[in-house]
């Protein structure tokens, strides 16, 4: 159901694993309440390391889309957490197209517009208050 | 020629000149040695073929089947055959210290003491050893009887084991040699020292009563009927003192 | 509760006559956890792996693997009882057949795993009744994994797994050995040439040149450690007033180690056009922290 992550992408495997979720859910290859795929199951898969894909759920737990339940593994959160998630993507849409239009007129290209975004990524990442 | 001709004509020389400048270098030396040993005076004797063996020895024996055995199987065949063997025994198995192979660090890597693993490997090489020297001889006195002839089995056993008395220290020198040298320069310190104990087997008069071909032949035992305890004595003590240090050295090299 | 590494050296040390293969290595790999190790060909990787094995002998420094000392006859020995071991050259001694050096092996290992030894046998389809002596190098490859492997060890000591695979069989190796460590019972120790492969499967890094570790870090806290920063200038970039900073044109480049904002505010403050942060990844960090350039 994943993707291989690409460990040389830059971007580290647990939040690639972590988008690979939420995409999931969103095309509804997860739907609510159903259980993910074993942590161990998904490392040996994937190939990647165990502690990776436990960082990656819990990750994922921490910010609502998925609950990891005690004894019986990890499950896509309720109806009202997964549209929850569905939601706060939708309302961040208009704001990202705006943001991307208004770049787009100054005239730079796809490439440079990423670069742009990674490196705002990076800058939230650190938390830091540049201009 | 063309150059790539040359090339392959190098390559065949550089792949074999180790081998060629051994085998080169002993049979000069055999020269050297066969020189030297022709008697100065005429009238004198001159060695004959068997190892280490008196021509006086030789000619006072009878003319029968157990001369004809001592001389060509006691006295040649077998010491030759056998310390080919024990070199052979005692090169493979031991691989030079630097140029570890894979193969040797495998078993390096195992939960042993490499003085247990080192050890049987030595152990091993001298039961072949002794094998190779008993069973081929009591086959020979078999033989013998099979052609109406006798070879006395006890007298085969006790020159048999002298055989290995001597051609177990000449194994326990190359299991020397195999711990603590490369193999160039293993092959080289062989060659030497075979031929420093063959070159006095065959020159030094004094000396030759203490050549171990002389211990492996068994002449006074053949002869006489006496036992060369020191000779086995000191082969046996030697041996030992040789297998010992090779083990301590195993056991403290790099790999 | 923190557990005591698994593995841990200090100022370990070991030279060849006037060439200092090891020199001063410091290492730690966690319980459980899987640890590469990058260096360069000659960076000392192998000869270090060797020492923790007891197949070499330090000049000096100490190490310690499950706590008992790897320069202690006894205790090397309790160690290479519960550690499966790979070496560089995967050769295997040519006179044993392929089922007979695994029964030969499996002798030694109480803790065998005959799952495991069945397992890569069907992978790799390796003919039980070939001699070493006669296996083609990817066969020799595979017979060598499968002898170290499967020996229920606590620790694996791989040098470089994968080299002589094609990548459908390194894949199934790393599988292997994210499967291993998952289980909770194994630690990995693996060197390799493959970047990627440790980026892909490893937690813990640490990179070695020159007999030193340069870098021992969490693959996690790699990504916080380090960034490649790009600052454009105005003319001719200060290139001296950054370290290991690359110039082209009027841009300099660098890797970054640590403070970042540092970096990004000094590039401001002499005016520069722009200054772009970036991920580094860990073939960037290679690459600059084992270069062999004389600083």
């Amino acid at each position: 159901m994943f993707w291989k992550p690409n460990p040389s992408s830059g971007i580290p495997i647990y939040l690639q694993l972590v988008d690979q979720v939420k995409h999931a859910i969103e095309t509804g290859a997860l739907r609510p309440d159903e259980q993910l795929p074993g942590i161990r199951k998904v490392a040996g898969d994937l190939v990647v390391n165990v502690n990776t894909v436990a960082k990656a759920y819990r990750e994922l737990e921490h910010e609502g889309v998925i609950e990891l339940r005690q004894g019986f593994g990890a499950f896509v959160a309720g109806n009202s957490a997964e549209s929850g998630a569905q939601r706060k993507f939708l309302r961040a849409l208009p704001a990202m197209r705006t943001a991307v239009n208004r770049i787009a007129q100054l005239g730079l290209d796809e490439q440079q517009m990423r670069r742009l975004f990674e490196t705002e990524l990076t800058r939230l990442r650190k938390g830091s208050q540049h201009d | 020629m063309s150059k790539a001709n040359q090339m392959l004509w190098y390559k065949a020389w550089t792949d074999t000149r180790m081998f060629f400048f051994l085998g080169m270098f002993s049979l000069i030396a055999m020269v050297g040695a066969l020189n030297m040993a022709y008697p100065g005076s005429p009238g004198q004797e001159f060695p004959h073929g068997a190892l280490a063996v008196r021509l006086a020895d030789v000619r006072s024996l009878p003319q029968d089947a157990r001369s004809y055995i001592w001389l060509h199987w006691f006295g040649n065949t077998l010491v030759i055959w056998l310390s080919i063997l024990a070199v052979a025994l005692a090169s493979t198995g031991f691989p030079p210290p630097r140029a570890a192979t894979g193969s040797i660090l495998h078993t390096l890597a195992l939960p042993v003491s490499r003085r247990i693993m080192a050890g049987v490997r030595v152990a091993m090489g001298f039961v072949e050893l002794v094998i190779a020297a008993v069973i081929p001889t009591l086959l020979v006195c078999v033989a013998a009887a099979l052609r109406g002839q006798s070879y006395s089995v006890r007298e085969g056993l006790v020159q048999s084991l002298l055989a290995v008395a001597g051609a177990g220290a000449l194994y326990a020198l190359f299991v020397f040699f195999s711990a603590t040298l490369g193999e160039m320069a293993k092959g080289i310190l062989g060659c030497a020292t075979l031929f420093l104990f063959g070159l006095f087997t065959f020159l030094v008069d004094g000396v030759q009563q203490y050549s171990i071909f002389r211990l492996m032949t068994g002449d006074m035992y053949f002869l006489r009927g006496e036992i060369p305890w020191l000779g086995i004595a000191g082969s046996v003590c030697a041996s030992l003192l040789l297998i010992v240090g090779s083990l301590a050295i195993v056991e403290r090299r790099d790999y | 509760m923190i557990e005591e590494p698994i593995i841990i050296t200090r100022k370990l040390r070991k030279a060849y006559g006037r060439r200092v293969a090891v020199d001063g290595l410091d290492l730690e790999v966690p319980s459980g956890s899987i640890c590469g190790l990058l260096g360069r060909n000659g960076s000392g990787k192998t000869t270090a792996l060797k020492m923790l094995m007891g197949i070499t002998r330090p000049d000096s420094g100490e190490g310690r693997v499950f706590g008992q000392r790897i320069n202690n006859n006894q205790e090397s020995l309790a160690i290479r009882a519960r550690t499966g071991f790979l070496p560089e050259d995967k050769l295997v001694p040519g006179g044993m057949t392929v089922g007979e050096l695994i029964r030969f092996t499996r002798a030694f290992y109480p803790l065998w795993r005959n799952d495991l030894e069945e397992h890569f046998l069907r992978l790799f389809h390796l003919p039980p009744s070939m001699t070493g002596a006669s296996l083609s190098k990817g066969a020799r490859c595979q017979l060598s994994l499968v002898l170290a492997l499967s020996r229920g060890a606590e620790l694996l000591v791989l040098d470089e797994p994968t080299s002589g695979l094609d990548p459908a069989m390194s894949e199934q190796v790393l599988r292997s050995l994210v499967t291993l460590a998952g289980e909770g019972q194994t630690t990995v120790l693996f060197s390799s040439h493959q970047i990627s492969e440790v980026e892909q499967i490893a937690d813990r890094v640490c990179m070695i040149s020159r007999g030193r570790a340069v870098l021992s870090e969490e693959m996690d806290e790699l990504a916080n450690t380090y960034q490649q920063v790009r600052i454009v200038f105005d003319g001719k970039p200060p290139v001296s007033e950054f370290d290991n900073a690359r110039e082209e044109g009027r841009t300099l480049s660098m890797l970054v180690r640590g403070d970042v904002e540092e970096v990004v505010a000094r590039g401001r403050a002499m005016h520069a056009l722009s200054v772009d942060v970036a991920p580094a990844t860990l073939k960037d960090i290679f690459l600059t922290e084992t270069s062999e350039a004389v600083e």
